[in-house]
Parts: C-alpha cells; sequence; structure tokens
C-alpha cells in the first residue's frame, strides 16, 4: 500500500496535512496521538470511506478509488468506533457479516464461510459466545465479536479504529498476540490506539498524529529514544515519567 | 445455521403456508353464499358447477382473495425494507405517511384527471400512487436528515400522514372515489416484478443490518442501495394504496411478529416470511371486515388496526425495556 501526497478532512477543514507513506505487506502501523487529532479521519481516508481532499491511497498500483466496493471487500476490512446495534443477531451473525463478500447473491453462507467464521470466533476466544444473542454481550465481548468479523474477511489490510477500547487489560494484550500473528501470516494492519505502551510493543512502525494536523512518521526505537511522545500528547516532565514507567 | 435454527425457519414456513391456504379457501367459501370446499376445487380446476356459484368464485372471491394476498404481503414486505432503512422496527408505509401520500395523489388523479376526461387506467392508477409515495417518502428523507431522532421521526412521519390525509378528505368532498376498486391485471404484474428485486436486494439488506460503513465495507454500494429501497418500497405501498386505501400496521407487527417468531433478522428468511405471514393478516382480517356486520362492509384499516396497533405497542414496551431509552 502506498498512501501519496494524502491531505484529509472534510470539505475545506483540513485536518490531516500532506504526508506519504509506503507500507510493505504484513507491516503493523499505529497511529498514536491526541484525541480529536485527526487519527479516524486519516483511518477512513486510507480505507476509502471518504475522499482525500488531495493525494492519493494506492493498491498495488491502483487507486483506492478506482477499486470496486466488491474487490476492496476482499482485500481491506474495518472496524469503526461507532457503536452497532443489531436486532436478532447472534455473535456469530455479527461474525458471519464479515463472510457476505464472498457469499452468494442472497448473502446464504457455505461451510468455507462457516469455518472462517469459526476460526476467527477462536482466535478472538467468543466460541463460547456463539449462539448468544449480540446485542446482550458485554461491551468488550461485542468489540471482539467485531475484531472476529474483519478477521474472517480475510483480509490483506486491516483498518481498524481504536480496536482496543471497550477491552479489559487481558483481552488488549491478547489482541495485540493475534495482530502479532497476523501480521506474520501476511496480514497489513494499520490501527489507532490509544495506549501508547501498546502500540510501542507491537509495531513496526509509528504515526505520530499531532494536533495541528502534521504526521510524524517514526519508530518505536526512535519514539523511546527522543520521548517525542512528551510533545504529542502535550505532557509535563512530571506526567512523561509516569507514563514511560509503562513503556519497559 | 445451527441446526436448531433451520428446524425453526422450516417450522415457521410450513405453518405459514398452511395458514395462507386455509385462510386462502376460508374466504373464497364464506361469504353470503356458502360455497362447499368440494365445489371450489371443481370450479378452479375443472370450471363445472352452477352458473352462480361459478360467478361467485371466479369474478369476485377469487379475484380478491388472490388481490388480499398480494397486498397484505407487499405491505409487510414494504414495512420491512422502510425498517431496515431507517434502522427502526417501527418505520412503515402508514405510519410514515407514505400510504396516505399516495392515497392524496391517487385522489387528484381521480378527480382532476378522471374527472375531467372520464379516462382512468390501472397502469396510470398505480403510477400515480407511486409519485405519491415517493414524494412522501422524500419528505421523510428530508426530515430524517436533520433529525436523527427515532422518535421525532416517527412523529413527521405522522404528521404528514395526517396532512395528506387531510388533503385528501378535502378532495373527496368534490367527488366520489368509487373508482378505486378497479382491479386489474397490470398491478399484480409490477408487483410480481418488484417482490423479484426485492430478494435481490436480501443480501445488501443484510449487511445493512451493522450499519452503513460496515455494509460498505463488505462491498455493498450503499448509494444504489438506499435508492433501490426507497423505489421499491414505495412501489409496493403504491400497489397496495391504489386498491385497498391506506392499510395500517401490516407494515410493522407482521415484520416484528416474524423476527420474533424466527428469532432471526437475516433478510433472505424474513421477506418471503413478512410476505407470507403478511399475506394471512390480510386475508383473515378481510374476512372480519366482510363478516362482522354483514352484509355491511367494514374498512379493512379498521380491523387491521384492531389487531395489529396492540401487537405495535407491545413491540415498543419490549424495546423500552431492553434498551432502557
Amino acid at each position: 500500500m502506498k498512501i501519496d501526497r494524502l491531505k484529509a478532512g472534510y470539505r475545506k477543514k483540513i485536518i490531516i496535512n500532506e504526508f506519504s507513506l509506503e507500507i510493505a505487506k504484513g507491516e503493523i502501523i499505529s497511529l498514536i496521538g491526541p484525541n480529536g487529532g485527526g487519527k479516524s479521519t486519516l483511518l477512513k481516508s486510507i480505507s476509502g470511506q471518504i475522499n482525500p481532499l488531495s493525494g492519493s491511497v494506492y493498491i498495488g498500483k491502483e487507486d483506492i478509488r478506482n477499486i470496486s466496493l466488491k474487490k476492496l471487500s476482499k482485500r481491506m476490512s474495518i472496524i469503526t468506533t461507532e457503536r452497532v446495534r443489531t436486532q436478532h443477531m447472534t455473535c456469530r451473525d455479527v461474525v458471519l457479516s464479515g463472510r457476505l463478500p464472498y457469499s452468494d447473491s442472497f448473502g446464504l453462507f457455505n461451510d468455507t464461510d462457516q469455518k472462517a467464521a469459526d476460526n476467527a470466533m477462536e482466535l478472538m476466544k467468543i466460541s463460547d459466545l456463539s449462539e448468544e444473542s449480540y446485542e446482550e454481550l458485554s461491551d468488550g465481548q461485542k468489540q471482539r465479536a467485531l475484531i472476529a468479523r474483519a478477521i474472517c474477511q480475510e483480509p490483506e489490510y486491516m483498518i481498524m479504529d481504536e480496536p482496543t477500547s471497550y477491552l479489559d487489560i487481558r483481552h488488549k494484550l491478547e489482541l495485540m498476540e493475534v495482530l502479532r500473528k497476523l501480521s506474520s501470516d501476511g496480514m497489513t494492519v494499520i490501527a489507532s490506539l490509544h495506549e501508547p505502551q501498546l502500540a510501542l510493543r507491537i509495531s513496526n512502525r509509528l504515526l505520530l498524529v499531532h494536533d495541528n494536523g502534521n504526521i510524524r512518521i517514526s519508530t518505536p526505537d526512535e519514539v523511546l529514544r527522543t520521548g517525542v511522545i512528551k510533545d504529542l500528547y502535550g505532557l509535563t516532565d512530571e506526567m512523561y515519567e509516569t507514563v514511560k514507567k509503562t513503556f519497559i | 445455521m445451527q441446526k436448531k435454527s433451520k428446524a425453526r425457519v422450516a417450522g415457521v414456513f410450513g405453518i405459514l403456508t398452511i395458514l395462507v391456504i386455509a385462510s386462502f379457501l376460508l374466504n373464497l367459501s364464506i361469504g353470503t353464499v356458502k360455497v362447499d370446499l368440494t365445489d371450489i376445487f371443481r370450479i378452479i380446476f375443472t370450471g363445472a358447477g352452477d352458473e352462480k356459484s361459478r360467478n361467485i368464485i371466479m369474478d369476485i372471491r377469487l379475484p380478491r382473495a388472490l388481490m388480499t394476498v398480494i397486498l397484505g404481503g407487499g405491505l409487510a414486505v414494504s414495512g420491512f425494507l422502510l425498517q431496515t432503512f431507517f434502522a427502526n422496527p417501527i418505520a412503515g408505509p402508514y405510519i410514515l405517511g407514505i400510504s396516505s401520500g399516495a392515497k392524496m395523489a391517487v385522489a387528484l388523479f381521480l378527480i382532476f384527471v378522471v374527472g375531467s376526461t372520464g379516462r382512468s387506467s390501472s397502469f396510470l392508477l398505480v403510477l400515480t400512487a407511486f409519485a405519491g409515495a415517493l414524494i412522501a417518502t422524500g419528505f421523510i428523507i428530508l426530515i430524517s436528515s436533520h433529525v436523527k431522532n427515532m422518535a421525532s421521526l416517527l412523529a413527521a412521519g405522522i404528521m404528514i400522514g395526517y396532512i395528506c390525509s387531510a388533503v385528501t378528505d378535502f378532495l373527496i368532498a368534490f367527488a366520489d372515489d368509487s373508482d378505486i376498486v378497479n382491479l386489474h391485471s397490470w398491478s399484480q404484474g409490477s408487483f410480481g416484478v418488484s417482490m423479484f428485486f426485492v430478494m435481490m436486494l436480501s443480501k445488501s439488506l443484510d449487511a445493512f443490518r451493522l450499519g452503513e460503513n460496515y455494509a460498505r465495507s463488505v462491498g455493498i454500494n450503499i448509494r444504489i442501495c438506499r435508492v433501490m429501497i426507497i423505489i421499491l418500497s414505495s412501489l409496493l405501498s403504491a400497489c397496495v394504496t391504489a386498491y385497498a386505501g391506506p392499510v395500517s400496521f401490516i407494515g410493522i407487527a407482521v415484520p416484528f411478529l416474524m423476527r420474533e417468531a424466527l428469532k432471526s433478522s437475516k433478510p433472505v428468511i424474513l421477506i418471503p416470511a413478512s410476505f407470507l405471514s403478511g399475506s394471512v393478516f390480510c386475508l383473515i382480517s378481510d374476512f372480519l371486515a366482510r363478516r362482522i356486520f354483514a352484509p355491511t362492509e367494514l374498512n379493512i384499516s379498521a380491523v387491521t388496526s384492531l389487531f395489529d396497533a396492540p401487537i405495535v405497542i407491545l413491540m415498543i414496551v419490549r424495546r423500552y425495556r431492553s434498551h432502557e431509552n
């Protein structure tokens, strides 16, 4: 994937200033930065949900805007921060909906789809919740179901907006393991994370999304060495000392 | 799908099919003149039988029963589509004022076009109803882009319904609308076509259940899908309204009951299930409308309201309990 002089925002309002980046297959890229800095906007532009103000996102040689939604849906899956409300869907139904790109024209699934959903649920440790009503799951369980959904879509790219929200510390760490495994199988993950310590642990590279819309591309080593986190979040010395302890 | 839910689906469809056939035969058989089942079969399949019974069955009851099957099914499916579109289980063609919009357009057409030229055709009638339905739907969509709140949207729909009904009442003061009961094969044709397209939409509707962004991420073109939903639901409710006037609540109560019975919201199952049970509801309601105060005939909407409005209230209460909002 190649991000070429991308500028993102809504209408006239620029939220992300121009930047370019080439992402290798299987890389894990984390977006970190303060609330309201534009992480979600950037992710939406990368996944084609909103059109960039200028510049392009290429998958292979093709501009993402020229790839049909049908084709794109087999190559890219997303996780958004919006809350999903369903009626009469089991946890399994929600996970299976990730298989719609592969289903027949009535939205019916075959054994391969069922198997993919089973595997994804196992990976996210929600197999026993399979037949539970989605509405009755806890927030954390719902989030894991949505992640399982994105996984069973079997994409090359997974674009995740705050995938760790609602998860408790154990499930956060387990998710990091899952992402690491998926990336070693060749899946590229681009995720915004609220926890710099997690981002530093699993990412190949980090995008530091500043309040003013500037993007700085960095590596975990560099972030640790230079202490840019302090500026990024506008921390006082004292706060930064506390945060730094969690990085070890 | 797991085994248990497969058995449930098969069971529900089995029961629905039996109910459709039973209520259909009931409507054919019972009326001012009672016709035996054996006679009905003989008349329909061999054309034999005495003149009088044959006329009653072939000219009056059979067309009416067939129409009722289609109307009930159409209303239920139209309701299901609107519920998916507005992500709101209480949406339906009647409550959102779409049926009333169609009725108003029909009344305008009957008075100003038919009244002055004396010509009418069922094609034009359905087309006019469709235009009315689309205009009412347009207003609802316009309002829904400003208010996200479900309750306000419904309130707006009910108001639009009132406005259209009021205009219709004014118009009716100028002319009578006896032309409305003018059954024709065209609407059945257009109906079949729209049902086909509705089934083809089931995958998109399936994806819609998780909201637009996720639907898009599994390859659904949101804009086309939205337009299709609106056109089809308007067309279905227009077909119904052109021939039977606004019929209340079937569009809400039936899809709700089917979701509960099937414990599922998968469109590919729910669309045919809603259609069948909409037919059953309409057949039974029509039967009651004809028979309760026979020979005086009630408006079918009176009967459907009586049975379906309590179901809708139950549904709102249950929703309130489970979501507390």
